[in-house]
């Protein structure tokens, strides 16, 4: 028997596999078709203090590989989802992570304070949506706020506070080391890369927000590149992402450095992908020569 | 559990002509299960999914059918396909026309909007409603399924930008005519002797809540029917079309801007949570109206919700 739980600090999963955030809504539709109470975690779409509406139409642009998105963080509120989104990903016990973004730092911290009470495995500050105005990217690319911001989340919360990095940084291991500083349990790595598409013959982006998030098999080396960079840096652990899309796919984030995985475009062109790559785990497992799917994580061995 | 994902077996390819493809696939659920005015989600060659409206099923030998007009690479790439290939399919997806309580549907159509239309067609007759549906071509090169419209539809009108066949002018020409044909015949089976204006008549005798009118095209094409529709009191439902990622409702990629009554009931509890701490929140200017999902809340919509 092939153990596929991992450990994100002090975190049990059953299984590395994390619905990503954006990608999975609140798991109500999802559990029309799947148990979704299989998978290690759902990292809920990030919500926001007030509801939001989002970008007006076009939201996604379709590019080789993958797609962009600029969906602008729609979701219904922090109330609504405290009454409705949370109670229902509760009743089909599945482990949630609590994805969370704002305008401003009181935002996340009074957002944080309202989840104290909630029964939830983590909370993961977006502070990587590159598809609203303000907050969110600008606080992910500056290493005093992160770190600052994370502490004041640590202090108010029972939850392990996972911080989630964006890719459109100079040096994302800085970012890293700062979540690390602020007290973070773990990173999550990485969110979408900025991209623009262009219609030639109109002139014009494609996207009514001329920009989005660059997401898919295309940004896999990136999101590589960026784990192994960052598991040689901080000692907390990763959580990776970035163009899953197989059971191999999955080992290869882990060795890079990651101890759980998150699963995001992959599973809106394909829904039933985290089962099937759940199913395909212990024999890859088996493969590679391992009884627990955990030794994987960090394995890499760089030249030099 | 429900099964969303299919394999689906391509077992007929039928060339309408060099843009325009009917293509039939094998599966019993999604024919058994699907709705006019729904749609599927396929898999080719290209990364995302190709949305397409369901246009045909046969419950008998459980198969369905797809019009596809080749756009650019994606749709393109389903004119090579290969008899007998297999294909995932998400389906059937979305929400379609709403046909209760419904005795005489006008349906207007035009681009790739007409193939979800057989299905509709078929459907109205099974349930004995009567049907008129206006179509619009550019030229008589371009026109589409005229002799199953023609043969499923209790009245048909087809229109040419060119004049080159059916009558010269747009689908909403045709639906104009249709109408006003329908009116005539109303006002001479409901009374010949009264020779009252024929509008007035109409407005008043026969029930307006059993009739209505059904769009599927172009947006423009939709928005000026939904605008005739309300300005002679029928009610409508249009079809659109947005870019999607999943079809399935969780990535909100496909928003779809409807009016909406604000949901009292959210805001109240969101004023009671922030009312000691409103002056740390950040308002945020907010569009006035809100955004479904084309795949799940549509792609039928009422036209009233519609901000167009
Ligand atoms: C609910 C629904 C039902 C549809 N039914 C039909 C049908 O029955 N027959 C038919 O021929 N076409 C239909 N379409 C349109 C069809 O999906 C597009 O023509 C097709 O996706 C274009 O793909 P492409 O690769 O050729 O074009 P490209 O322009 O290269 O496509 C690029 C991206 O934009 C998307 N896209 C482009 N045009 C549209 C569009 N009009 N609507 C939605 N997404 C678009 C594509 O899916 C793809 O993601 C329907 C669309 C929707 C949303
Ligand atoms: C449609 C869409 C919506 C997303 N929304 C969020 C979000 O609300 N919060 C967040 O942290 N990341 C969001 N993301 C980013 C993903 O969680 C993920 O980091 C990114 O897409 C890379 O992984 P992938 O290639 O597996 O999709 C979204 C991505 C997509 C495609
Ligand atoms: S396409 Fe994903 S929600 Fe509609």
């Amino acid at each position: 028997m092939v153990d596929l739980s991992v450990k994100v600090a002090d975190l049990t999963l059953k299984n590395p596999i994390i619905a990503a955030s954006g990608t999975f809504g609140f798991g109500q539709e999802m559990a029309e078709f799947f148990d979704i109470s299989a998978l290690g975690a759902i990292s809920t779409k990030g919500f926001t203090r007030l509801p939001r509406k989002g970008n007006p139409a076009p939201r996604v642009a379709e590019c080789d590989c993958g797609m962009l998105n600029a969906v602008g963080l729609q979701n219904p509120g922090l109330e609504v989802v405290l009454q409705k989104e949370l109670p229902f990903m509760r009743s089909a016990n599945a482990t949630i992570i609590a994805n969370i973004a704002g305008d401003t730092a009181e935002d996340y911290i009074y957002i944080t304070e309202r989840l104290a009470q909630e029964n939830i495995a983590a909370i993961e500050l977006n502070f990587s949506c590159p598809n609203v105005k303000e907050g969110c990217i600008t606080f992910g690319s500056d290493p005093q706020i992160i770190e600052s911001l994370t502490a004041e989340c640590v202090k108010r919360s029972p939850h392990p506070i996972w911080v989630k990095l964006t890719p459109n940084v100079t040096s994302i291991s800085d970012m890293a080391k700062a979540a690390e500083q602020g007290g973070a349990t773990a990173v999550s790595l990485i969110n979408t890369l900025l991209g623009m598409i262009i219609d030639i013959e109109t002139r014009r982006p494609i996207l009514h927000n001329n920009t989005g998030g660059y997401s898919g098999p295309a940004v896999k080396p990136v999101a590589l590149r960026m784990i192994s960079e960052v598991y040689n840096s901080v000692s907390i652990p990763i959580v990776g992402l970035g163009g899953i899309s197989s059971a191999e796919d999955v080992a290869a984030f882990m060795i890079a450095g990651a101890s759980a995985i998150q699963i995001g475009t992959g599973l809106l062109v394909e829904p039933s992908l985290p089962w099937k790559i759940l199913a395909e785990l212990p024999e890859l497992c088996r493969k590679l020569k391992v009884d627990r799917i955990s030794e994987l994580t960090g394995t890499l061995e760089l030249w030099t | 559990m429900k099964k969303i994902e299919h394999d689906c077996i391509l077992i007929k390819k039928t060339f309408l002509n060099q843009d325009n493809i009917l293509l039939t696939f094998q599966s019993q659920i999604i024919s058994d299960t699907a709705q006019p005015g729904q749609f599927v989600a396929i898999k080719g060659p290209a990364f995302l999914r190709r949305p397409f409206g369901i246009a045909q099923v046969d419950r008998s030998s459980g198969t369905f059918s797809l019009g596809i007009r080749k756009k650019a690479a994606g749709t393109a790439a389903f004119f090579n396909t290969k008899i007998s290939d297999n294909y995932s399919v998400l389906g059937p997806l979305g929400h379609g026309f709403e046909l209760d309580g419904l005795e005489t549907l006008f349906i207007i159509g035009g681009g790739t909007g007409i193939y979800p239309l057989l299905f509709l067609l078929e459907t109205a007759r099974e349930k004995g409603i009567t049907t008129y549906i206006a179509t619009g071509f550019r030229s008589s090169t371009d026109v589409l399924l005229a002799e199953e419209m023609n043969r499923l539809a209790d009245g048909f009108c087809l229109a040419t930008e060119d004049g080159s066949t059916g009558i010269k002018g747009f689908a909403q020409n045709a639906l104009e005519k249709l109408w006003l044909d329908f009116c005539n015949n109303y006002r001479r089976d409901f009374d010949n002797s009264k020779s009252d204006d024929d509008k007035d008549l109409v407005e008043h005798s026969f029930e307006k809540s059993k009739t209505a009118l059904f769009c599927c095209g172009p947006h423009p094409m939709m928005q000026k029917a939904a605008m005739w529709a309300k300005q002679i009191g029928l009610q409508c439902q249009v079809s659109l079309e947005e870019r999607m990622a999943c079809g399935i409702g969780i990535c909100r990629t496909c928003a779809v801007a409807v009016k909406r009554e604000p949901d009292a009931e959210v805001i109240k509890t969101d004023a009671g949570a922030i009312k000691n701490e409103i002056d740390t929140v950040v308002v945020r200017q907010e569009p006035e109206f809100d955004y479904d999902r084309c795949c799940v809340e549509g792609p039928v919509f009422p036209a009233e919700v519609v901000e167009w």
